[in-house]
């Protein structure tokens, strides 16, 4: 799992984020308007958008909120999954720290 | 009343065009066409006979001209210069590709100033109002299919191009010619013996080329717009022995159509929201095909 500096604790999605996005079963699809990549992603995404998209979060509230939502499923796994989510998102500017 | 291209006598069709030039309805594109080609007006009078003239008190999108380079051009290796709206973006070809050469040019001018569409590379065709998306890359055998589907009942909308409406609900037609490549010519002779063949043009950059006329009920109904139904990504494979369609997650779709888009990156946010509303209101599939019968009665099951 990825050791997450103290910057990375304030986390927020970018505010035009509800125009960026088209959910389907398979996954959710972002837009980037600055480059028009496209990319698809873990259905995750969706979960985190709706829980988070209007406010700041936290990284570590967020994975507790994924465990508890997600209790079938392998935390280890799950913290990686966001992990690997959450770095991707930060890349392409879709969640930007505080 | 509308007065179709053959109204015209060849004769008098040639004059105009290498006069005044003559202003065609093609899809929802009015298009003034001027040459003095002769075989380049003798194909386009032929596949190009059910188009609706379009008067001179009407917006023209795009002024073509196919005309050679200079003089001597005509004579030594002679050769032919596509203008769109007095603009050259290609260098020439040889004179007796001047049909091809319109119509890669058009796809091109359509691509690149169609701003109103965002403008999927694939063959479209429609049956009950309801449309088929087929995109494909060069070789995958959409055109074949398209050929094959529009002489078995159903309605071409294009061959090369979807124009998706500004909502997304909705299929504009572009009924023009269908291009066949190399074998795809004799399949589809064979196969759609009603069909009716334009001129080959042997060894061209894209090999042989030969242009299906679109079927005259496809120009008829060329106001009348389909609703998207379902995208079909077709893939000839010789020698398969059945047809499979397989269902493609939504997803998946959309990212790979991004690929087959012309003017996606363009459109920005809009071509997004076009997209994703266009996958999200179609059915998804991929089809693995080499019989055309069975590929036919696969599609005809979707219904």
């Amino acid at each position: 799992m990825t050791i997450y500096p103290a910057c990375h604790k304030h986390l927020k999605f970018r505010p035009d984020i509800a125009m960026l996005y088209h959910s389907f079963d398979d996954g959710v699809v972002l837009f980037d308007p600055d480059s028009s990549n496209t990319t698809l992603y873990h259905t995750i995404v969706l979960w985190l958008i709706e829980l988070t998209a209007t406010d700041e979060f936290e990284y570590e509230q967020v994975l507790n909120r994924l465990i508890d939502d997600y209790k079938n499923d392998d935390p280890m796994e799950l913290s990686q999954l966001l992990d690997r989510t959450l770095n991707s998102l930060m890349k392409l500017g879709f969640v930007q720290r505080i | 009343m509308t007065l179709i291209l053959s109204t015209y006598s060849k004769k008098e069709f040639c004059r105009l065009v290498k006069t005044t030039g003559l202003n065609i309805k093609i899809g929802p594109f009015n298009i003034k066409l001027t040459s003095n080609v002769p075989t380049f007006l003798d194909n386009f009078y032929f596949l190009y006979s059910d188009c609706v003239i379009v008067g001179d008190d009407q917006y023209i999108d795009f002024h073509i001209c196919l005309k050679p380079p200079s003089i001597f051009r005509r004579w030594y290796r002679p050769q032919v210069n596509f203008f769109i709206n007095e603009f050259r973006p290609f260098k020439p070809l040889p004179i007796d590709q001047t049909m091809a050469f319109f119509e890669w040019g058009l796809n091109w001018t359509i691509a690149q100033q169609a701003l109103q569409y965002l403008i999927i590379h694939s063959a479209v065709v429609e049956k009950e109002g309801k449309a088929i998306i087929l995109p494909g890359m060069p070789g995958a055998g959409k055109s074949t299919l398209c050929a094959a589907l529009v002489h078995h009942g159903w309605r071409l909308l294009s061959d090369e191009q979807a124009l998706i409406s500004q909502d997304a609900t909705e299929i504009v037609p572009l009924a023009r010619p269908i291009n066949l490549k190399n074998q795809s010519i004799e399949v589809i002779k064979e196969f759609c013996p009603d069909a009716k063949f334009g001129q080959v043009f042997a060894q061209t950059s894209k090999g042989d080329i030969c242009h299906v006329k679109p079927p005259v009920s496809a120009i008829e109904q060329i106001a009348v717009n389909a609703q998207p139904f379902a995208i079909v990504f077709p893939s000839y494979e010789h020698g398969l022995d059945q047809t499979k369609l397989t269902t493609m997650a939504k997803g998946e779709t959309l990212i790979e159509l991004i690929n087959h888009c012309f003017n996606y990156t363009i459109l920005g946010l809009d071509g997004f929201k076009r997209l994703s509303t266009l996958v999200e209101n179609s059915q998804c599939f991929s089809l693995s095909y080499s019989d055309l019968n069975s590929a036919i009665s696969t599609l005809d099951e979707l219904y």
